[in-house]
């Protein structure tokens, strides 16, 4: 290894890692190949620096990356692009939806029909037929309150 | 040795980073483990764990899944055996639940309902399990969903796929409904002929009542004729009355003297000949034609001595 070549060293690594991300990505590999990217610009800057300093460096680099990724750019990220929070999430999708009860609810557990299927409710004593509405939800209970 | 040392650190910090970014992908939640005891849930999306102290436990899948229930023999309530499978579709609500408080998911899942399936059925008839299978479903769901409720997991349906009796009773089941069939057709067939026989007698009376009625009515009309004709002969024996109070008796005479004649015409013509019968005041005609043959003589006589002679004509006897 030419000591002179050694930031290209690291730009290679650098490349090298962004191209693995890209091929399989694990979201960490970016990061690194980005501080590695960075740590050939210190070696360009302070060319006599030993090795195990530029692994240091480098180590330093990665972690402030990952950091400047999780409370900088990511927020950013998802507000632009919130997707769909509720997918998988059938209890969630189900809040401020309003249902008829199936089984009245007593000691504040019954059933509310949702759908063709039945699930489990907990709120306030209510009779069969009534309207309740869903505020939450526990697991696989929803948690109800009467809606007028 | 300090470029080794630098290779070492370059790879540990790697191998730190990548563990350090845990992405959970869309559908599945990890369950977080700080020296073995669980934490907390990672949702879809990048997270940071630190290594060493947390460690990923379980990685649970919350999609909808289906599960297929093998088949089974089932005794129903009246002692028939069927095969009898379906299939479920369940969703993991609570990742850790799900994950902690029950060791194999699918196989409690599947031997919860495999039971259950055997209970709904057993305290059904033959026919009903066969023709309620929404209320098996039902029950089903019921039970399950309430006994899954603790292991974080909401069924959301239970199908029964398929309820097979055995051959043999599928097939008595089929000439059953043959029979009944049958049964149908001849009782139909046994009506059809039972109101066309009550139509035909309706038929008859109808028509045997209408022969009478025509019956009836021309009695009436032939009463009323016989009135009628009662009347008129009446009314012609007035007026011949009237006319012989106001005309001249000869005239009667010459017509019952027609009348005579006539009547003999009748007796002489009639086919029996041998005998002729004559009314006891044959006599009195036969005098009549005496004196219609003196009357002829006496104009004869009178047209030979006088044409112009007025000779006074004897009577004809009167006849009583």
């Amino acid at each position: 290894m030419e000591q002179v070549a050694l930031h290209y060293w690291w730009w290679i690594l650098a490349l090298v890692l962004i191209a693995l991300e890209v091929i399989m990505p694990g979201y960490f590999m970016l990061w690194i190949g980005i501080a590695a990217g960075v740590t050939g610009l210190v070696m360009l800057a302070a060319p006599g620096l030993s090795l195990l300093g530029q692994a240091l460096v480098f180590a330093v680099l990665a972690f402030l990356s990952c950091a400047a990724y999780w409370y900088g750019l990511r927020p950013k990220l998802m507000r632009n692009e919130p997707g769909d929070a509720l997918l998988n999430r059938r209890g969630e999708q189900k809040i401020g939806h309003r249902y008829v009860l199936a089984e009245a609810i007593v000691n504040g557990r019954g059933k509310a029909r949702v759908g063709d299927s039945l699930w489990l409710v907990r709120g306030p004593d209510l009779p069969v037929g009534s309207m309740v509405e869903v505020v939450g939800v526990d697991g696989t209970t929803l948690l109800v309150r009467p809606s007028e | 040795m300090g470029q080794l040392f630098a290779l070492v650190v370059v790879i540990v910090v790697v191998i730190v980073l990548a563990k350090l970014v845990r992405i959970v992908p869309q559908g599945y939640e990890w369950t977080v483990e700080r020296f073995g005891m669980y934490t907390r849930t990672l949702s879809p999306g990048l997270h940071f764990l630190i290594p060493v102290m947390y460690g990923i436990g379980r990685k649970m899948n919350m999609m909808e899944q289906v599960l297929d229930v093998p088949s089974q023999d089932v005794i129903t309530k009246d002692n028939a055996v069927v095969r009898v499978d379906g299939v479920v579709f369940y969703q993991v609500l609570d990742a850790a639940k799900a994950a902690y408080e029950v060791a194999n998911l699918e196989q409690a899942a599947l031997a919860l309902i495999m039971t259950n399936i055997r209970t709904v059925l057993g305290s059904m008839d033959l026919d009903e399990s066969l023709s309620q299978r929404d209320a098996i479903n039902a029950k089903l769901l019921n039970v399950v969903d309430e006994a899954t409720h603790p292991w974080g997991v909401k069924v959301n349906r239970i199908e029964i796929k398929d309820i097979a009796p055995p051959r043999d009773l599928i097939d008595s089941m089929a000439r059953q409904m043959k029979a009944e069939r049958e049964k149908r057709a001849n009782i139909l067939e046994a009506e059809g002929f039972r109101q066309a026989a009550i139509l035909k007698a309706e038929g008859e009376k109808q028509s045997v009542i209408l022969a009478a009625e025509g019956e009836k009515e021309a009695a009436f009309r032939a009463a009323e004729a016989r009135e009628r004709s009662a009347e008129a002969e009446a009314k012609a024996t007035a007026m011949v009355s009237d006319a012989i109070a106001n005309g001249n008796i000869n005239a009667l005479n010459y017509f019952v003297a027609n009348k005579y004649v006539e009547a003999l015409k009748e007796m002489a013509n009639s086919p029996n000949q041998k005998m002729l019968l004559l009314p006891m005041e044959a006599t009195g005609i036969l005098g009549s034609l005496a004196g219609i043959a003196e009357l002829a003589k006496e104009s004869l006589s009178q047209q030979q001595n006088s044409p112009q002679g007025q000779g006074g004509r004897r009577m004809p006897p009167p006849v009583g």
